[in-house]
């Protein structure tokens, strides 16, 4: 499990995709995205683990299977 | 040791020709037509003064490169590296007017590819564009020299199996054959597409073609079978990828698309990549999108033929993976330009043609030629990779590896595979073999020019025959290693996620270390100069050892710097063409008047 902090964005790859990039500067891709954090540039704390038995077509990094998460602006 | 220097040094030289005849070595990029990139905020009339300028001074004739660049400003004219370098040194008004004037190797679409053979066969005129209305904005099908291709194949036979999130018969698939395929997500026999990405990549590999409906495909006449592994939100489980390639496999698919990355390694994965390869599958997959220095899994697998993106100018998509596990580039957008297929709308399934970019569009370009590849007879996967590789557009300089082998070229992967002459060079097999077992190395042939290495080190010896200093020493043979050409294998060596900047230090002469961590070919004056040696010289005087070597390293700069006059004369600050040579000249003579001077200086003192 891990916590990080970072802007969501929203990633023009393929179909487009949802990534947290953490203020460590690290790309985690928020594969199906809650609806309530699909705003770019939204500032978060995302707690989940790292799934890595999953591919995906984005291919822009780790995926961050997320388990809580709270907006801080 | 005199015995043992020359024999190392016939060594170098037998291996370095040796390897400088094998044809996958980026060795000089050829190319006869440039382009000139003029600023966007350039008023017309200043471009069309630039434009007659440039006609009257150098006899060139430049030209809108396509009906779509004249917002780019971009025009091309015939010339080669002569005309480039004389225009640089002669026309320096024009510098300040342009974001970029460099060799085309891009562009010249129509132009034949660079021959690596002299007796190839002349090439028929092109048959001409297919009537798919939308062709014309696929700069992607234009840039591999597609059309050249179709000449000889279309890719019929040959059945590509599509590893992603389905494929859906849009109304410009309506020519394009299926097979059987199957859904690992719902686990169901059709496998159509809920998300759109794979049904754009799909529609690369074979979307109709020349049927009066959007766009075109690479090998319209393959066959599709669609295997859908993602889900609607675009990932999917590495077990149902690795059992949809055993699928792949035995089902009779000949190539392999994976437009998809991620997760860690996997025995599981890997075991199903060697089952297909062994059925004589060609296994391709996009690079990743991280713009990190390896590519990610299944790219990095060995079988698999890893393709990192390139945009319509050419150069390295921003976001593609580049380094470790890039055998090849292909077209995937980046920088505002995309890949135009159609596909559904994921909300709702309307088919329309729409532009995506990634390293997931540049795969299947590269799938669809391995498609078109086998069509015309080579049925061997390492063979299919050999072709690939050996029929690219070279990238002169490429020390990062942003595209393996070079950039995708359909037109003469295809006659190269016609022409049935496949020869395999066992060395670089077994590297590529041997680079990776255990995931962890990666040699990249194409990262040395090695004449001009050999030069250098050959170049130092004879300099210290000329001073007449090699008696045996184990410090000035280092100093002679370490100033003409430092460990040079070592620039292709790569290990997976860990920087490639120390190989490229380790792998320079002292004169080149200047630009080896930016990994570019402009020398740095402070590096390529007397000083450093001379330096070193004074500050090593006293102890025999480094004398020695302080000596040696005169002497290897002196033929680094004379080799680099005429083979790379560029220089930061002071350009390219004759100002940097006579710097780069005069330190070369420098440093061997210098080293003759402590040589004869050690010996007076050595006698006394």
């Amino acid at each position: 499990m891990i916590t990080v902090t970072g802007l969501v964005e929203k990633k023009d790859i393929g179909m487009g995709v949802w990534a947290l990039v953490g203020e460590e500067g690290k790309t985690y891709e928020l594969l199906s995205c809650p609806k309530d954090l699909r705003q770019a540039g939204l500032k978060v704390t995302i707690s989940g683990a790292i799934d890595d038995q999953l591919m995906t077509a984005a291919a822009i990094g780790p995926v961050l299977a997320i388990s809580s998460f709270e907006k801080l602006s | 040791m005199r015995r043992l220097l020359l024999l190392c040094c016939l060594f170098v030289t037998g291996i370095g020709f040796a390897l400088y005849n094998f044809q996958g070595l980026a060795t000089k990029g050829e190319f006869d037509s440039i382009a000139v990139d003029f600023r966007e905020d350039l008023p017309k009339g200043e471009i069309e003064s630039q434009l007659k300028q440039l006609q009257s001074k150098f006899g060139v004739a430049p030209e809108l490169n396509s009906k779509f660049s004249e917002s780019d400003h971009l025009y091309t004219f015939k010339g080669n590296k002569a005309t480039l370098d004389r225009i640089k040194s002669q026309y320096s008004e024009l510098l300040k007017d342009v974001e970029s004037i460099e060799p085309n190797y891009i562009y010249g679409l129509n132009d034949p590819a660079p021959s690596q053979d002299a007796n190839e066969p002349e090439y028929s005129p092109t048959a001409g564009a297919p009537n798919d209305p939308l062709y014309n904005k696929q700069w992607h099908m234009h840039n591999i020299n597609v059309e050249q291709a179709w000449e000889t194949n279309k890719g019929s036979g040959i059945v590509v199996a599509v590893i992603d999130t389905g494929v859906t018969k849009t109304t410009d698939m309506d020519k394009t054959e299926f097979v059987a395929g199957y859904d690992f997500v719902n686990n169901k026999a059709e496998a159509d597409d809920d998300n759109g990405h794979g049904t754009h990549v799909a529609g690369s590999v074979a979307q109709s073609t020349n049927n009066s409906i959007g766009v075109a495909g690479v090998a319209y006449q393959a066959k599709i079978m669609p295997l859908k592994v993602l889900s609607a939100a675009g990932g999917g489980t590495v077990s149902d990828i690795a059992e949809s390639i055993k699928f792949a496999a035995d089902k009779g698919a000949n190539v392999i698309n994976m437009s998809l990355g991620g997760g860690g390694e996997s025995a599981l994965m890997k075991e199903a990549i060697d089952y297909a390869h062994s059925k004589g599958v060609v296994i391709v997959a996009a690079a990743g999108n991280e713009n990190q220095g390896s590519a990610s899994y299944p790219a990095r697998y060995n079988h698999v033929i890893g393709v990192a993106a390139f945009d319509a100018k050419g150069e390295k998509a921003e976001f593609s993976n580049f380094g470790a596990g890039v055998d090849i580039a292909a077209p995937g957008g980046g920088h505002g330009s995309r890949v135009w297929q159609e596909t559904i709308d994921p909300d709702g399934g309307a088919p329309q043609v729409i532009g995506l970019q990634g390293t997931s569009m540049a795969s299947p370009h590269v799938a669809g030629v391995a498609a078109m590849i086998m069509s015309a007879g080579v049925k061997d996967p390492d063979a299919v990779q050999q072709v690939l590789q050996q029929s690219v557009r070279q990238i002169a300089e490429d020390p990062l590896n942003h595209y393996g082998a070079g950039q995708l070229d359909a037109g003469a992967a295809v006659l190269m595979a016609a022409r049935g002459q496949i020869s395999f060079n066992d060395f670089f097999r077994w590297l590529h073999e041997n680079g990776y077992l255990n995931l962890r190395f990666w040699f990249d042939g194409g990262a040395v020019a090695l004449l001009p290495k050999i030069l250098m080190v050959l170049g130092s010896y004879m300099f210290a025959f000329l001073v007449r200093y090699l008696f045996p020493s184990v410090s000035l043979a280092t100093g002679l290693i370490t100033g003409s050409s430092g460990l040079f294998f070592l620039r292709g060596f790569y290990m997976f996620d860990l920087p490639q900047a120390p190989f490229r230090m380790m792998g320079s002469s002292v004169a080149e270390m200047g630009n080896a961590i930016a990994g570019n070919n402009i020398l740095n004056p402070l590096f390529a100069s007397v000083l450093i040696p001379s330096v070193l010289l004074a500050l090593l005087w006293s102890n025999e050892t480094g004398k020695r070597f302080a000596i040696g390293l005169l002497l290897g700069t002196s033929a680094c710097l004379a080799v680099n006059m005429v083979y790379e004369p560029h220089v930061w600050m002071l350009g390219d063409g004759l100002v940097p040579q006579i710097f780069l000249g005069v330190n070369a003579v420098l440093c061997f008047v210098l080293a003759k001077f402590a040589a004869k200086a050690a010996k007076a003192e050595a006698s006394a």
